[in-house]
């Protein structure tokens, strides 16, 4: 890992010296194309903000732009007929209504035309939909043209918080709060509306925020504080610089417990809502763990600090959200630690630094690229650290994996939509969750099990390698994927992501019954080994008459020859006998076993042929089929039958379908049975607990 | 006093044990109607799978949440018929065990225990229902005064540190509460059965007093049973998590310590009776 923002990072106290803004990287990690200096103040009465921002943008593409657009989030809030509030029946107080609004904007060199700017909706054609604006230009700006553009606004914060961001009281969690410009993409604008389903889009730059809030008042936010300075009238100025990141949040409070403490070079601040103070050290840990395991498997996290954010309860929607250096985590006061969801939330908020913040990808677009390959990163450090069994919860003897967890939410909506969609495209906000979150975890767990571990954690590596600080599609993660793990995964990721083909496979049919009469009919085969060929001629018999594809049946026998039946035979249907084996008083035992590919994903598949302890058949399919059968002749009689024995497949929706026993056990049964009896025995002795 | 109405008590419940054997059998056959639905639902489901033997060792959660996917919808909407069902013959029943307790062992154990059940069958519905006043208002104090109380001091918007802990102090008096309202409805049961009553909201009253008159000496009875069955409950769970190897003679084990807990829990009931009766005689007396 290379660490050269430490040394860099002493450069910041050298700003002042000429009055120049601090630098962070010496080098710029990323195209700097939106730069903001914004200066902003808290009118905690009336939960607003009053901005003056200066925006330096540059058109960085081959056209000619002749308009900018912004998105203007916050106008999300603004009423009911927004895009993003328009099915919402929630009756809002005045102060649950939330907006921004332009008081002024121009530029140096008159390019902007402020007259005739206005609200476009891109989307849905919704007129009351404020979340776009679009300002035309005098001139069209040429490529490679820089642009000084001011603006002076004003947000006014949702009360409680709405899609993480807003006010409680004297709690401030400031998200989506200026005139952000969108992304020019080969020429064209892609800056879309504020959807319900949707989060964020944006182009790196630097940022130097000064920050007004009430003396006394503790701010955290995205990037490093440079220095604070006291005004007249009492309120205290915290300036933040940030370098090559595509947003800025920040959080103030009087009330917050602050802990601190660093993971590797990282240094960690803990803001904690008081009733949680008792949590703190828990949230640092799990910080912890995120930042040296990303670290250790991903890549270097360049910047120099994280701010952890813990909401106040009655703030609890501000909660579990991303932003550059800065994340909020959620809790309960008294929560137990059998209950992970606090590391799981600050190790998938933080890995959004990662797949968010530096490898920004287009959530509008393509959200299971950040929230989907972040929730399995975030599963896949669980598992590391809080045991496979138990990352999700280990509380009173109930123990529950977090990919069991993702599993059963993936199985409510296993196929309403492919897991590529746009944002607002989805059958319902819980199919775009379902797709965006738990599925992607699913399907990359089954990918980690097929290419293995080590060259999964390759692939998303490489994958950050190459594509921070730019804005990658899913073509690029699979591009990735094929070259690190030498082979063309294009079928895989084809139905994962771009259809809602669901994967099941399944056991149908399984026989095991001992030869005892010599019928049949003859066929052709060669034989693996010339010697054996006298002694097999006579063994086998199969009607060659029918007409199903196969090539090869095994047929083991005591010396465990498996021969090769000629190719042009089948064997399916047919019916086979065998004449009694050279030792006349050997019983053989026939076993047939079908296995039907009930889903439309299509998966290599292995399966498991359980004889005796000591005589296991493994084989591979690779599932293309509808179905397929195997046969063997063996003097042990099968035991059992498994499709993916080793669970390595966690997309099959079926896994109580995948295997069959030839004799039922009545274990299971029979432990189920007695807990389940005894729950109803205590159900109905209940009311007499309590001497009812 | 208390002590020796508990050891009374426990003595002539254990004197009935083919009552015991009784209420038991009645407890195991409505398990079953609720455990049969769910339990072949799942056998369905299971079908001939390996999963039959892996669900002999410990629970697997994949599993769990597969079946309840495909098999959960309205798996415990039959739950509740089976459940009123046997609210109202423990009614019954507790009119038979009653009516044997009171009895002395005079005339024929069969004779007393159905006859009783018989005949203070109707009485003890009213008396249910009629009780229902009682748990409403005792419940008031915590869900509905409490809340009061808690959003006047702290507004309703308190910290979470007010809600966790105000939720418990809710819980605690909740138990608390139901342990006095079940004290009323059997002291309201045994005098019926004594003095052989008809007019149950006059029993209701003249419960509640006698409960109040005497708090310490009836709370202290029921509260050690109360509590004997919570230690009862703790040593089942330590006994339980020894018996999870998937393994045929372990299940058995299994099965044998259950069905020995739920007989005990039968037991304390019977002797609850026995006890509550005894004090109530020897209160009555004293007074
Ligand atoms: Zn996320």
């Amino acid at each position: 890992m290379m660490h050269t923002f430490k040394c860099v990072f002493l450069l910041i106290f050298f700003f002042a010296m000429g009055n120049a803004q601090p630098v962070l990287f010496e080098t710029p990690l990323s195209p700097r194309i939106a730069n903001y200096d914004i200066d902003v103040r808290l009118q905690p009465e009336s939960n607003s903000l009053q901005a003056k921002q200066t925006l330096y943008w540059e058109n960085t593409s081959q056209e000619d732009v002749t308009e900018l657009r912004f998105h203007m989030y916050l106008n999300a809030f603004r009423n009911n007929q927004s895009t993003f509030l328009q099915y919402s029946r929630k009756k809002r107080d005045k102060e649950e209504w939330g907006y921004i609004k332009i008081d002024s904007l121009w530029d140096t060199k008159a390019l902007v035309l402020p007259d005739q700017m206005e609200y476009i909706q891109p989307d849905d054609d919704n007129k009351h939909d404020k979340t776009v604006l679009r300002v035309p230009l005098r001139r069209a700006l040429r490529p490679g043209e820089k642009l000084m553009l001011n603006f002076i606004f004003t947000s006014k914060l949702p009360e409680p918080p709405i899609a993480r961001t807003g006010a409680s009281d004297d709690f401030y969690m400031v998200g989506q709060w200026f005139p952000k410009i969108g992304v020019l993409q080969n020429g064209e604008w892609n800056c879309h509306q504020f959807h319900r389903n949707s989060e964020f889009f944006a182009d790196f730059g630097v940022y130097n925020v000064r920050i007004t809030v009430p003396k006394d008042w503790i701010v955290g936010a995205t990037g490093i504080l440079v220095e604070k300075t006291t005004n007249e009238d009492g309120t205290v100025i915290h300036y933040y610089h940030a370098e090559d990141v595509h947003d800025f949040a920040w959080t103030t409070s009087p009330n917050f417990v602050e802990f601190s403490g660093e993971a590797d070079d990282v240094e960690i601040r803990v803001l904690m809502a008081p009733e949680h103070r008792g949590q703190g050290k828990r949230f640092l840990k799990a910080a912890q763990i995120a930042v040296q395991t990303f670290q250790e498997w991903y890549g270097d996290y360049p910047y120099p600090n994280l701010t952890v954010v813990d909401p106040k309860p009655d703030a609890m929607r501000a909660g579990g959200m991303e932003y550059p250096t800065l994340i909020t985590a959620v809790t309960l006061y008294g929560l137990p630690k059998g209950f992970k969801f606090v590391e799981q939330v600050i190790i998938h908020e933080f890995g959004h630094n990662y797949w968010y913040g530096m490898v920004a990808s287009n959530e509008f677009e393509e959200s299971w690229i950040d929230e989907g390959v972040n929730s399995y990163v975030e599963s896949r450090i669980m598992r590391e650290h809080y045991g496979e069994s138990t990352s999700f919860i280990d509380f009173c003897g109930i123990r529950i994996g977090e990919t069991d967890y993702h599993r059963s939410a993936y199985l409510n909506y296993k196929n309403y939509d492919p897991t590529v969609r746009k944002a607002w495209e989805y059958y319902s906000g819980s199919s775009y969750t379902i797709n965006s979150y738990s599925r992607p975890v699913v399907f990359l767990t089954t990918l980690e099990n097929y290419l293995g571990d080590k060259v999964m954690r390759q692939i998303l590596e490489t994958f950050f390698r190459e594509y921070k600080f730019k804005h990658p599609k899913t073509e690029d993660f699979i591009k990735v994927a094929n070259k690190v793990s030498g082979q063309d995964l294009d079928w895989f990721f084809e139905q994962a992501l771009f259809t809602n083909n669901v994967l099941d496979y399944s056991v149908s049919y399984l026989s095991s019954r001992e030869v005892k009469n010599s019928y049949g009919y003859d066929f052709n085969y060669k034989i693996g080994s010339d010697s054996l060929a006298e002694k097999s001629s006579d063994t086998v018999m199969s009607d060659s008459s029918a007409d199903s594809k196969r090539d090869t049946l095994h047929l083991s026998m005591e010396s465990d020859v498996t021969l090769q039946v000629d190719s042009t035979i089948s064997m399916q249907g047919a019916r086979l006998d065998t004449m009694k084996s050279s030792e006349e008083d050997t019983t053989l035992y026939h076993t047939v076993i079908k296995v039907r590919r009930v889903g439309d994903f299509v998966f290599p598949v292995e399966l498991e042929f359980v004889f005796t302890e000591d005589d296991t058949v493994t084989e591979k399919w690779d599932g293309k089929e509808l179905w397929t059968q195997f046969e063997y002749l063996k003097p042990q009689q099968l035991i059992s039958a498994t499709v993916d024995p080793e669970r390595k497949i966690v997309l099959d929706v079926n896994i109580t379908n995948n295997s069959k026993m030839r004799e039922e056990s009545k274990l299971g049964p029979r432990k189920i049975g007695a807990r389940l009896l005894f729950w109803m025995q205590n159900l109905l002795e209940l009311p007499a607990l309590l001497h009812l | 006093m208390v002590i020796d109405c508990l050891k009374s008590g426990f003595y002539k419940a254990w004197r009935q044990k083919r009552m015991i054997l009784l209420f038991y059998v009645f407890n195991l056959f409505f398990a079953y109607l609720l455990f049969a639905p769910v339990f072949y639902r799942l056998k369905a489901f299971l079908g001939d799978s390996t999963m039959n033997e892996i669900l002999g060792g410990k629970m697997d959660m994949g599993f769990l949440f597969e079946f309840l996917h495909y098999k959960g919808d309205g798996l415990f909407a039959h739950v509740l018929i089976p459940v009123v069902v046997y609210l109202f013959i423990s009614l019954f029943l507790s009119g038979g065990a009653l009516t044997v307790f009171a009895s002395h062992n005079k005339g024929t154990l069969q004779h007393a225990f159905w006859g009783g059940g018989a005949q203070y069958f109707a009485r003890f519905i009213r008396l249910f229902f009629w009780s229902l006043i009682i748990l409403v208002a005792l419940l008031f104090v915590p869900w509905g005064l409490f809340t009061f109380l808690q959003k006047a001091i702290w507004g309703g918007d308190p910290s979470q540190v007010i809600i966790v802990w105000g939720f418990f102090v809710k819980l605690f008096v909740t138990i608390i509460l139901v342990l006095v309202y079940a004290m009323i409805v059997d002291y309201a049961r045994i005098r019926t059965v004594l003095n052989d009553e008809k007019k149950m909201r006059v029993m209701i009253y003249q419960s509640l007093v006698f409960v109040f008159a005497n708090f310490v000496k009836t709370f202290s009875l029921t509260a050690l049973f109360f509590f004997i069955g919570l230690v009862w409950l703790v040593v089942y769970n330590l006994i339980a998590d020894f018996f999870i190897a998937p393994d045929a003679l372990v299940i058995a084990f299994l099965i044998v310590t259950q069905q020995i807990y739920i007989i005990a829990r039968v037991y304390l009931k019977l002797g609850r009776y026995a006890a509550e009766m005894d004090l109530y005689d020897s209160l009555s007396f004293s007074s």
